[in-house]
């Protein structure tokens, strides 16, 4: 007996007028339930409204759950009546675009802000929100449970796929579509809802999970068709993954080959080969050179490099020398940050210095130089700036595949008559017996089913899921052609952009600068630089005497006025 | 014009050869600054006297020049010394100016002076008219402007003589080299 329960009401088809009531569902897609309410006028109201939610009831069990999403009114001559069209739960999954939480900074103007989690309609399949990899059935598990927070009135049953993929970046995704992307790569398997639950349950079987059902082929049947597809049977699986690498913007690629069988041969035909980028290990380094040398404060050489004007003199003598800082290198080249844990300081070192050549001598000059003092040898120093791990290549992921496409798979459909309704075949892999031999052991995997619970008939459609794309090689490969490489899985965990560091830049680079103090000149020589010949000398060894040779005032006439002037003199002295 | 020259002086604008004397009583022209006493020195020319006087009834007019010739770029290694002299037969009386640049006295002050002689002697020497007052006898005197000083001339006699003398004037005229 079946019942319907609407409007917290429960009815039975009759009350209601319901007719001609189809359930139509096909794998990874909405299931729907049909009917016709007979002798309502086109103008009359609709007995369902548009959005209410109905209940399907099989005895006491409740077989279908869904909301009413079209209501079409027909009219000829001869009849009038109101159809209607129930969506199943799978309705909730695609009208609701799939969000995954991300990191970023809670406060939007600073990076350096704790992190908070948005949800974005950004989103990488294969990923959790610790940026490690998850199987396909977590990942469903996540789609249906994201669905499940939002409202969507269904939950997850069993999904049993431990298959882990590339990661997968897309945008904007249905749930549906989502799980659709997700389940490319394990084609065999089936979704089908429980809705016998209070709440309906949805369960991700693939083939090998399913249990089998045999039909009798000599039972009623209106139709069979079959077919062995021996054109979607590949001899092996050969994934290629590419993988992107690049140091400090120096990219490579490394190509990693995974293939079931073990042993099959990469190239062949009807081997199926897909080749799918994965983003490789990215890592930003600062190198920085130092070059430094030892302060030497003691050695001539030492102090002619930093002040070069000594190298004109012979006999430099350096005394009375000090020091402010203790650190044994100068910085020559190269910038110290802090990173290198290093010290650097101004050092000022001051000396007394005498030198001489023959135009100049000089007694214990005051000079000081100012140099940046390290205790950084020299070397390259490195660090890491930004580094991320190269996405790790899915385990078994080509056995997997193989699992789904390298049996032999039985194409085509059956209908069953005089059927008692009820049975979901969605849920079995389909045998015949009272057939071929082979038959009974092909486990087809149901894609389409149509009950008609009117006239008892049940329409299966078994064999690999055409209305996926996964009938043919082609569309096999689809799922590699379409998939790029995740380049924000690591963005997801951090809210920094893959790749992204800060580079700290040295700031302390070499600084040199000289001071020359008071000095005792011996001697100078002024030479006119246009005669050579022509030149001033002053030379205190010239005094034969201890005194001072000053300017002196005196007098002079000039053309008899009498005038005063300066003159380089001598202290008197009495001639020996 | 002179031929321009440059030398080193002392603080009396004269030659470091040239005696410089303290004792500036001595002198006969004091109170000359060390400027005018350099361009006393190294750009005088001449010096030219005019002076006229009486005595026992007689008048007597004299005008005469002392020179030296010297161009004053030399007068560092030439000695300076203007000098005049002459004889007047009808009162048989000789006279004399003399400016002596070989010595220069100063005072503690650094103000200079030199000594002018100038006299005019009668064969008996009973008339004297010079720069000094001389001792024993009477004298009439005039203040005469040189060269931003002044000097005092001295007209002396004897008490004996008939006491008619005096100065009717008496003007040093100094020319310089430009």
């Amino acid at each position: 007996m079946w019942k319907i329960f609407y409007n917290e009401e429960q009815h039975t088809f009759a009350e209601l007028g319901i007719g001609n009531v189809r359930r139509l569902w096909k794998n990874q897609a909405i299931d729907k339930l049909i009917f016709d309410v007979e002798g309502r006028s086109i103008f009359d109201d609709p007995v369902f409204a548009s959005g209410s939610i109905i209940k399907i009831f099989r005895g006491e069990e409740k077989w279908f759950e869904g909301v009413i999403s079209q209501t079409p009114v027909y009219g000829s001559a001869k009849l009038e009546n109101h159809s209607y069209e129930a969506s199943g739960v799978w309705w909730f999954l695609e009208n609701l675009i799939y969000q995954q939480e991300w990191k970023v900074p809670s406060d939007s103007q600073d990076p350096d802000s704790s992190l908070t989690n948005i949800y974005k309609g950004h989103i990488i399949l294969g990923q959790n929100l610790d940026g490690e990899k998850i199987t396909i059935g977590e990942q469903i598990a996540d789609i249906v449970n994201y669905a499940h927070s939002c409202g969507a009135n269904l939950t997850l049953g069993t999904v049993n796929i431990d298959v882990h993929i590339p990661f997968d970046e897309c945008k904007d995704l249905s749930c549906a579509d989502a799980i659709r992307r997700l389940l490319r790569w394990v084609p065999d398997t089936v979704c089908f809802i429980d809705y016998s639950q209070i709440v309906p349950e949805i369960f991700f079987k693939r083939r090998a999970q399913l249990t089998s059902t045999s039909i009798d082929l000599l039972s009623s049947i209106e139709q069979f068709s079959m077919q062995p597809r021996h054109d979607l049977l590949v001899p092996a699986v050969v994934l290629k993954f590419e993988t992107n690498n690049s140091t400090n913007g120096k990219a490579w690629k490394t190509v990693n080959v995974q293939k079931y069988p073990e042993g099959a041969e990469e190239i062949g035909f009807k081997t199926l080969v897909l080749t799918i980028n994965l983003e490789g290990a990215k890592s930003t380094y600062i190198t920085q050179k130092i070059t430094s040398v030892a302060i030497e404060t003691s050695s001539t050489l030492w102090w002619t490099q930093h002040v070069p004007w000594l190298a004109k003199f012979t006999n430099v003598f350096i005394a009375n020398v000090t020091r402010t800082s203790s650190l044994p290198y100068e910085l020559i080249n190269g910038s110290v940050a802090d990173w290198m844990s290093r010290e650097v300081e101004d050092d000022v070192i001051r000396a007394n210095v005498s030198y001489r050549n023959s135009d100049i001598a000089v007694v214990d000059q005051d000079i000081a130089i100012k140099i940046r003092a390290t205790d950084a040898e020299t070397e390259s120093y490195g660090k890491l700036i930004s580094m991320l791990t190269a996405e790790t290549v899915p385990n078994n992921l080509a056995q997997s595949i193989f699992e789904s496409v390298g049996v032999l798979q039985y194409d085509g459909s059956i209908t069953l008559v005089d059927h008692e309704v009820g049975t979901k075949y969605e849920q079995f892999l389909l045998n015949f017996i009272s057939g071929r031999a082979e038959w009974e052991g092909i486990n087809a995997v149901v894609q389409e089913v149509v009950d008609n619970l009117d006239r008892g008939e049940i329409y299966i459609k078994f064999g690999p899921a055409k209305h996926l794309g996964a009938a043919d090689l082609a569309e096999l490969t689809r799922s590699g052609r379409l998939l790029y490489e995740s380049r924000n899985y690591g963005e997801r965990t951090t809210a920094e952009a893959m790749g992204s560091g800060t580079v700290e830049q040295g700031v302390y680079s070499r600084v040199e600068d000289t001071l020359t103090g008071d000095c005792k000149y011996n001697m100078l020589k002024f030479v006119d630089s246009e005669n050579p010949n022509s030149m001033v000398k002053i030379d205190a060894s010239d005094l034969t005497q201890s005194l001072n040779v000053l300017l002196r005032e005196e007098d002079i006439c000039e053309s008899g006025v009498l005038k005063k002037r300066f003159s380089l003199a001598s202290e008197p002295f009495l001639e020996p | 014009m002179i031929e321009e020259f440059l030398c080193r002086v002392s603080f009396a604008g004269v030659p470091h050869t040239t005696e410089h004397d303290p004792d500036i009583s001595q002198a006969t022209v004091k109170n000359i600054s060390p400027s005018n006493m350099c361009t006393l020195f190294w750009l005088l020319e001449s010096i030219r006297l005019r002076y006229s006087y009486a005595i026992n009834g007689v008048s007597i007019s004299r005008d005469f020049s002392a020179t030296v010739d010297v161009e004053p770029k030399y007068r560092l290694i030439a000695p300076v010394e203007f000098y005049a002299t002459s004889y007047d037969s009808s009162t048989m009386t000789s006279y004399l100016c003399r400016l002596d640049f070989s010595t220069v006295y100063f005072d503690e002050n650094n103000q200079c002076g030199v000594k002018l002689l100038f006299n005019e002697t009668d064969i008996t020497g009973a008339i004297n008219f010079n720069l000094q007052p001389m001792a024993g006898m009477q004298s009439v005197s005039l203040s005469v402007p040189f060269f931003n000083s002044t000097t005092t001339v001295y007209l002396n006699y004897l008490a004996s003589v008939v006491n008619s003398a005096h100065i009717n004037y008496f003007q040093i005229l100094l020319s310089f080299a430009e």
